[in-house]
């Protein structure tokens, strides 16, 4: 028994210290590579693009389902993005409520005789408007099969541009968001097929006509939790990976793709769950089979706000959803696993997320528990458990101060010194209890997927929109 | 008996590494938070003096540009000498040509250009890179050389400021440097912003980039023929001339496609027999280009080559000939025309566009009230034309799914 528990004891300790390093390279790597970035940016005038004729057009995909009380703000706030040409594609996909007639009434739309040719399958298209009011606008109504992707998949057939970005209609872009995403692709476009912008936390934030006045943290220390996760994230996580062209996430809520390619990939997987990270891995399949040169990168100055889960509850529901999706697109990638085609993606990417991310919640809960038996079993000293305790909390905690170490030292969005102090702070307090729930919920959702249970749970939201349309238009409304 | 003394006598390789371990984190931590601290307070005293400094110059500004207030007075004082700088080539962005050439002698007056020079040559990485593009944006000929010996940096991001630099100058000169590096084998240098800064600087003399053109082989060529194509209208296709005809028949079927979009600048007698001819090449994307530019004319001797396009094989050319017919005045005949292909995707296509262009109801509208004139039947017939291509497009909308979806809750 003895010998078990130290087993599995030292393979936890070489676990966490294997976990510990790749972060910290990681984080070594984000902050020279974000600080490249910087310098880069400084010789560098985004007005230039607008006046190019090289720009390349963009069509903006935003999926609404029953999505009335934000739409029209939405699609407003999507429509002020400043880019030289600019698509927006609405696809209300099967919505009960009055998505479509707010819709019609706000940007006189009409029926369009327009050639929708399926290039992917979808669900039956019931319409494809035009506005007569704003003709960068097209909106199409579909019947709903209870599926994003396929939404998604039916604004790709529409889309007219060489490359596609896919919006939540409940986040909200900068406005110079998309010129600063293109800086990446404009200089490698043969080679670069995606890139992934930053997703920043929209709660505590005030907004004024649908458009951030003031960037502030929020007030529940849930939401200042993920406003860590968030930036450790994409701040270490996405930029580390991306600088060995080994990012596997694209977040759903803001990324750039080559259409040519999500066809050619044959767009978003409509049985999935986590749709974005699936099609960005089946991307770098498709690149790696048809033997191209290609890279997917981070830019992390283009901003778009989200709101995150405000309650316990629906962040849980989050996260069981996000730990299933991980599995779904391990489990299709399988066959990428440790063979020469694929690379790195197989011989790195995908094993790391699969010991560090998909196994970790069950190797951090069977060594927690011999952890604690070894313990109570005289097997461990004392002052070596306690040590091993100290240690593991303050290195996460050194990781995540990190993380806000790189924000403070490249793109500050919070500016106020009581707000940094309070990210510093909830660097600590992240990591008891919010660290050991988030292990419950992951294996809540590696549970259900070995059930088959693959349902999506709607996550309750305040909705940026929505809490403005009950403000007048002139006044700023806070975000909860 | 000391617990980190009595773990030592146990596991002393594990208690050694876990103590490092903690200090290590806990150093790591302070160190993180301290510079936090210390860059927050340094980055503010800057920032304060710097926005002290331009209120100062805004308040002098006329002063400072007249010469009532000397150089010697500010230019010792090194953030006033960067905030004029700045200022100067900010109003010189949006300024009048006269206005422009004014500022610029401000510049070399008060020694502020030579400075500009002093800091691309003093400076390494960033400093420089935005160094060499601060002295593109003076737009001075002088600025040129140096910007040049900024290319034959051995950095790629350094090449790419000078890229930028010379871009802003927009002078035929800079467009020369870069071509003779581009066509070296030495300089690995390619993408959009050297695209755009050829451009831009070939502008005013697109005839400069035909030698080079001439002598490039495979991408090289390629993007040469680009940069040729993408020079706005008056410029490429009356000064290039008979050298366009010899892209059209190049083996490269991106330069071909170059030709054809260059070719939409020329005279339509000079560019129609050439265009009509790549309407019919083999590489889809040559046709593209080629009905594009056919299009921009809207000239009825180009409808058969349109209608052509408008049954091609591949969708973008399809949908770019519809484009170009719905702009063709005669919108009645070439909808006869239309029929007369007997392709339904071929009418869907200009139904579509008609409508997108807001010409269909009023194309319907015509032949209900021109009936007469058109004649009752045929009238009739294109009418029912227009709603079987709409339905047609409506038919297209209604596919299943392919795969089962997930549940909602």
């Amino acid at each position: 028994m003895r010998a078990l528990l130290t087993i599995s004891n030292n393979t936890l300790f070489y676990y966490y210290l294997a976990s510990n390093m790749i972060f910290l390279a990681l984080l070594i790597v984000a902050l020279l590579s974000s600080r490249k970035h910087q310098q880069h940016l400084a010789s560098l005038r985004l007005e230039r693009m607008k006046i190019s004729p090289l720009t390349p057009p963009i069509t903006l995909i935003a999926p609404a389902h029953n999505e009335e009380g934000s739409i029209v703000a939405s699609i407003g706030a999507l429509l002020r993005v400043d880019y030289p040409e600019l698509e927006v594609v609405v696809v209300n996909d099967g919505s009960k409520d009055a998505t479509l007639a707010r819709l019609v009434k706000e940007y006189q739309l009409e029926p369009a005789r327009r050639l929708y040719l399926a290039q992917i399958a979808t669900a039956p298209v019931r319409a494809i408007y035009r506005s007569t009011r704003e003709p960068r606008l097209i909106v199409v109504d579909k019947e709903s099969i209870g599926s994003k992707a396929d939404a998604v998949n039916a604004g790709l057939n529409v889309a007219s541009s060489p490359y596609t970005c896919v919006v939540d209609a409940d986040s909200l872009i900068e406005s110079d968001a998309l010129l600063r995403i293109m800086v990446n692709i404009l200089e490698d476009p043969k080679r670069v097929v995606a890139a992934g912008g930053i997703v920043r936390v929209l709660n505590g934030c005030e907004l004024s006509v649908g458009k951030l006045r003031r960037v502030r943290l929020p007030r529940k220390p849930m939401a200042i939790i993920q406003v860590v996760e968030y930036l450790r994230a994409f701040l270490i996580g996405r930029e580390g990976w991306a600088r060995g062209n080994m990012q596997m996430i694209i977040s759903g809520a803001f990324g750039i793709f080559q259409r040519d390619a999500v066809m050619r990939a044959g767009g978003y997987r409509t049985s999935s769950i986590g749709e974005d990270f699936d099609l960005v891995a089946r991307l770098h399949r498709l690149m790696r089979d048809e033997k191209k040169s290609y890279r997917v990168v981070f830019v992390p100055d283009p901003v778009c706000w989200t709101e995150v889960p405000p309650t316990l509850r629906a962040l849980g529901r989050q996260r069981v959803r996000w730990q299933k999706g991980l599995i779904d697109v391990l489990w299709s990638t399988r066959d990428m696993l440790f063979r020469k085609k694929y690379g790195r993606i197989g011989a790195v990417a995908l094993p790391y997320l699969w010991l560090f991310e998909f196994l970790a919640p069950v190797i951090e809960m069977v060594g927690i528990s011999s952890i604690i038996l070894g313990f109570c079993l005289h097997a461990i000293h004392r002052a070596f458990f306690m040590e091993f305790l100290i240690y593991g909390y303050l290195f996460a905690a050194m990781i995540s101060v990190g993380a806000v170490l790189q924000e403070e030292v490249t793109y500050r969005r919070y500016n106020d010194w009581r707000d940094v102090a309070r990210l510093i702070c909830f660097c600590f307090l992240e990591q008891f209890p919010y660290r050991q729930m988030y292990l419950v919920w992951r294996l809540q959702g590696t549970w259900q997927f070995l059930r088959g249970d693959m349902q999506w749970k709607q996550i309750e939201r305040v909705g940026i929109s929505t809490a403005a349309a009950q403000k007048a238009a002139s006044s700023s409304v806070k975000i909860a | 008996m000391n617990p980190i003394a009595h773990l030592r006598s146990i596991h002393p390789e594990a208690a050694a590494f876990a103590v490092r371990a903690i200090v290590f984190s806990v150093a790591g931590i302070a160190a993180l938070i301290t510079f936090i601290v210390i860059r927050r307070r340094v980055r503010r005293r800057y920032f304060d003096r710097l926005a002290d400094a331009e209120f100062y110059v805004r308040q002098r500004w006329s002063a400072i540009l007249s010469g009532e207030i000397p150089a010697a007075e500010w230019r010792a004082i090194r953030i006033h000498a960067k905030a004029i700088i700045e200022l100067t080539l900010d109003r010189m962005d949006v300024a009048s040509p006269e206005e422009c050439e004014k500022l610029r002698s401000f510049l070399r007056r008060t020694g502020l250009l030579d400075r500009v020079v002093l800091d691309t040559r003093r400076f390494r990485g960033w400093r420089r890179e935005a160094a060499l593009v601060q002295l593109g944006r003076t737009r001075a000929p002088e600025a040129v050389p140096v910007l040049v010996r900024g290319l034959d940096a051995p950095e790629v991001n350094t090449q790419l400021a000078a890229v930028r630099g010379l871009a802003r100058t927009g002078l035929p000169s800079a467009a020369e440097a870069m071509l003779e590096r581009f066509i070296s084998d030495r300089w690995k240098l390619e993408g959009t912003s050297l695209l755009n800064a050829l451009i831009i600087c070939a502008r005013a003399n697109p005839r400069i980039v035909l030698p080079y053109l001439f002598l490039a082989r495979g991408e090289k060529r390629e993007l040469l023929a680009r940069v040729v194509s993408e020079i706005p209208a008056d410029r490429a296709g009356a000064q290039l001339g008979d050298d366009l005809l010899l892209l059209v028949a190049d083996a490269s079927a991106e330069v071909r496609a170059s030709a054809a979009r260059a070719l939409a600048h020329a005279e339509f007698a000079f560019a129609f027999p050439a265009l009509a001819t790549l309407a019919e090449d083999g590489e889809w994307f040559v046709r593209l280009r080629a009905i594009t530019s056919l299009g921009r004319f809207a000239e009825p001797r180009c409808v058969p080559a349109l209608l052509r396009g408008l049954c091609d094989r591949n969708r973008h050319v399809r949908q770019r000939a519809a484009e170009a017919l719905a702009r063709i005045p005669d919108s009645i005949s070439v909808l006869r025309d239309v029929l007369d292909t007997k392709d339904p995707y071929a009418l869907q296509a200009l139904v579509a566009e008609l409508d997108r262009t807001g010409n269909f109801d009023k194309l319907t509208e015509e032949l209900e009230s021109q009936a007469e004139r058109v004649g009752q039947a045929d009238s009739l017939r294109l009418l029912q034309a227009l709603e079987s291509g709409a339905d047609g497009l409506r038919a297209m909308m209604r596919i299943p799914a392919a795969t089962k979806p997930v549940k909602m809750a």
